[in-house]
């Protein structure tokens, strides 16, 4: 039976990656002009940030209306504009599969993505083996992606520290937290994170009581939440989508009365916008991240979230993912109209030119590129508060402008990151 | 404050998800000799169909009864018209019902979403109870945990004292055999399908009162309700209590102790026991 299902399956296998081949070799557009442009995209469609490839469609879809298209395609200066989609479930393994499949299969021009920490290093590395395609990151933030050498490798959007730049000062000086117990996920993203936060709060004088490092996908905390020492002002939440919503309204049963510091994907408007009853817990965490509270003024941002709105599956407000997907994007788009929708000859050359020199006013502030083709941007502290109406939202604390990106990368830390 | 004893009852409360979601695997898988891919998927669509009604009626119990019935119909649907002719073939078994699985996936991330949601329940089940040694303990986590020993009772009652329990058994030892004495193994074999994807479907709905319903959680289910019903024993339910109590204790203590190797500890504990007998803790030789 096995041998009788591997012969009839054969010829099919060899049919379909000879199809796969020959339609590769044609959109890549071995030198001179460019007659269609295909781009990849890598979103989450599965696990705790399942929700990732709407945010990603929604962010598109704001950013290709104001050319005229849809999140499917459209035209830059005659040249037409494919969209392909590949969903992922937020680990290395995944991502891994699925660029290859846009590379390799698809034949794209352009990935556009991924979502999650542990992917954006695994496609940073397959980008240094694909110098012919150009990588636009999504929403990945580890530091070391754009120290890892990939010239043809661009971010658009801070890194996981730089995100927490302020953050710990101002829980240790101005909230006056001293100890702070520490739960965050097990991947390059939290380590980042809760990294630029402690290497702060520590500096300043505060201590850690202890870390707990859970598995992403984790769905039960009532023992890592019976660890709390008694003696802690607050605790510090590394976790994202469905992981911090299960952790808030945890914490809510159990009864947990200290304050949270949040990391940057902790009290986003995903975990807030839930229907779970977490109010008790959340209102009053403080948190650091490219998200400006609702009431940030610019017309730049007035204008995005009111276009966000449109989308379908939008969320009340724009959650990280959309927003960091929306300038990245954005940005891609910007340089391929820059270029006229021709790349250059080899390796995209013009277009790769126009992404390094490009600098706009995105709705979070002026973005531009640094020698590693990592953004410079502004970066914001907000604190969770009950609105009029009694949903949660964000108020900001402040604004940072021009924050540039450190050479510290982090990993697992106990205690204070050293 | 010693943690230890919280730790436990934590684990027993985690254990009592996964043997509402693994007592209806054990049943299907142990009476049809039937890997079925698609508990998963009952699983999850019983969370949100529960969800679904607990939100509109306002009621966690009408929440339950539809997580039931609803996952209970989607497994008789899959058993009668999609499964039945090949029943005897396993391979096409496993193929039909991970097509069904991951169909299920998608159509469900499309209609619900990739956000987090949590099936209401009452305000008045939203209060910590004091218990001795331990402290306050959600009070919620003890009902759960007694609605499970309750239907793992019932259940167990049904198939030692019944006369249908003794057909199932006698199917579970000896199909053919069962099938040439007159009884209709088909209509059992359709009612177990139906009863273990109904109990899934509670879970489901169970699982989404106490953590989240998102997509990738028929998956990790699934493969939950199959380290449990391997270390427990194929067709036995008690063996699907002892197993499911283990993944749920070790698995929190690992959290706890380890909690970067959580995950591992787990799987550690199905290669142990399939070392040590293959057949599970409660099964018996093949």
């Amino acid at each position: 039976m096995k041998s009788l299902l591997k012969k009839r399956l054969l010829p099919v296998v060899a049919v379909a990656a000879a199809a796969g081949l020959a339609l590769s070799g044609c959109s890549a557009g071995g030198g001179g002009e460019t007659k269609e442009i295909k781009i990849g995209v890598l979103a989450t469609d599965k696990g705790n940030l399942a929700f990732g490839m709407d945010e990603a469609k929604a962010a598109i879809g704001v950013s290709m209306a104001a050319i005229g298209g849809t999140i499917d395609g459209g035209e830059i200066d005659g040249v037409p504009v494919t969209i392909v989609y590949e969903g992922t479930d937020g680990t290395s393994a995944s991502a891994q599969t699925a660029v290859k499949k846009l590379v390799e299969n698809d034949g794209v021009d352009i990935v556009f993505g991924p979502v999650s920490g542990d992917e954006g290093e695994t496609v940073v590395q397959y980008a240094l083996t694909t110098p012919e395609v150009t990588y636009v990151n999504g929403s990945a933030s580890p530091v070391g992606m754009t120290l890892a050498g990939a010239d043809n490798f661009f971010r658009f959007h801070g890194d996981s520290a730089m995100w927490m730049g302020g953050l710990g000062d101002y829980a240790y000086n101005d909230k006056g937290y001293k100890k702070i117990y520490a739960i965050a996920e097990d991947y390059s993203f939290p380590y980042d994170n809760a990294g630029g936060f402690f290497s702060e709060f520590c500096a300043a004088g505060g201590s850690v009581t202890g870390n707990s490092w859970v598995p992403v996908g984790t769905t039960d905390y009532s023992s890592i939440i019976a660890q709390i020492p008694a003696d802690t002002d607050a605790v510090y939440v590394g976790l994202g989508g469905a992981d911090a919503a299960s952790f808030l309204s945890q914490a809510v049963t159990a009864g947990v009365k200290k304050p949270l510091v949040g990391g940057t994907i902790a009290v986003d408007t995903t975990a807030l916008s839930g229907d779970a009853n977490i109010a008790d817990v959340a209102v009053g965490t403080i948190a650091g991240g490219p998200v400006p509270g609702p009431d940030y003024s610019s017309p730049e941002w007035q204008a995005f979230v009111a276009e966000y709105a449109k989308q379908p599956k939008a969320f009340p407000s724009p959650s990280i993912f959309s927003i960091l997907y929306y300038n990245s994007f954005n940005s891609l788009l910007l340089a391929l109209e820059e270029v006229k929708g021709q790349l250059g000859s080899p390796d995209q050359k013009d277009l790769r030119a126009a992404l390094t020199a490009l600098e706009w006013t995105s709705p979070t502030g002026v973005i531009k590129l640094d020698a590693n083709r990592q953004a410079i941007v502004d970066n914001f502290l907000i604190e969770v508060v009950q609105g009029a109406d009694g949903k949660l939202t964000t108020k900001q604390i402040s604004q940072t402008s021009g924050v540039k990106q450190g050479t510290k990368t982090y990993d697992r830390f106990e205690g204070c990151p050293n | 404050m010693d943690i230890w004893p919280l730790i436990l009852l934590n684990g027993l409360t985690l254990g009592a998800v996964y043997f509402v979601a693994s007592s209806g695997l054990t049943l299907i898988f142990g009476l049809m000799r039937v890997i079925t891919l698609a508990h998963g998927t009952s699983f999850l669509f019983g969370g949100y169909l529960g969800y679904v009604a607990a939100s509109v009626t306002g009621n966690w119990i009408v929440g339950l009864v539809a997580g039931l019935v609803a996952a209970g119909l989607l497994g008789l649907f899959t058993h009668q018209v999609l499964i039945r002719r090949f029943q005897d073939d396993d391979m096409r078994v496993a193929l039909i019902t991970l097509g069904v699985a991951v169909i299920g996936t998608d159509l469900m991330l499309a209609v619900f979403g990739g956000t987090a949601t949590q099936v209401p329940f009452p305000q008045e089940f939203q209060v910590a109870l004091q218990i001795p040694g331990i402290g306050d303990y959600p009070l919620i986590r003890l009902i759960i945990l007694a609605i499970a020993v309750v239907l793992g009772l019932a259940i167990y009652l049904v198939i030692a004292r019944t006369r249908f329990g003794s057909i199932v058994r006698a199917g579970v030892d000896d199909a053919p055999m069962t099938s040439a004495t007159g009884v209709n193994v088909r209509v059992v074999f359709a009612v177990i399908f139906a009863v273990g994807s109904a109990l899934a479907g509670l879970a489901g709905v169970i699982s989404g009162t106490l953590f989240p319903l998102l997509p990738g959680q028929d998956g990790s289910y699934l493969l939950f309700s199959l380290v449990v019903v391997i270390v427990g024993g194929m067709g036995s339910i008690p063996g699907a209590a002892i197993g499911s109590v283990l993944v749920g204790v070790v698995s929190q203590f690992a959290l706890v102790v380890a909690p970067t190797y959580a995950f591992v500890l787990t799987f550690a504990l199905m290669v142990i026991v399939l070392a040590v007998r293959p057949q599970g803790i409660m099964g018996r030789p093949a």
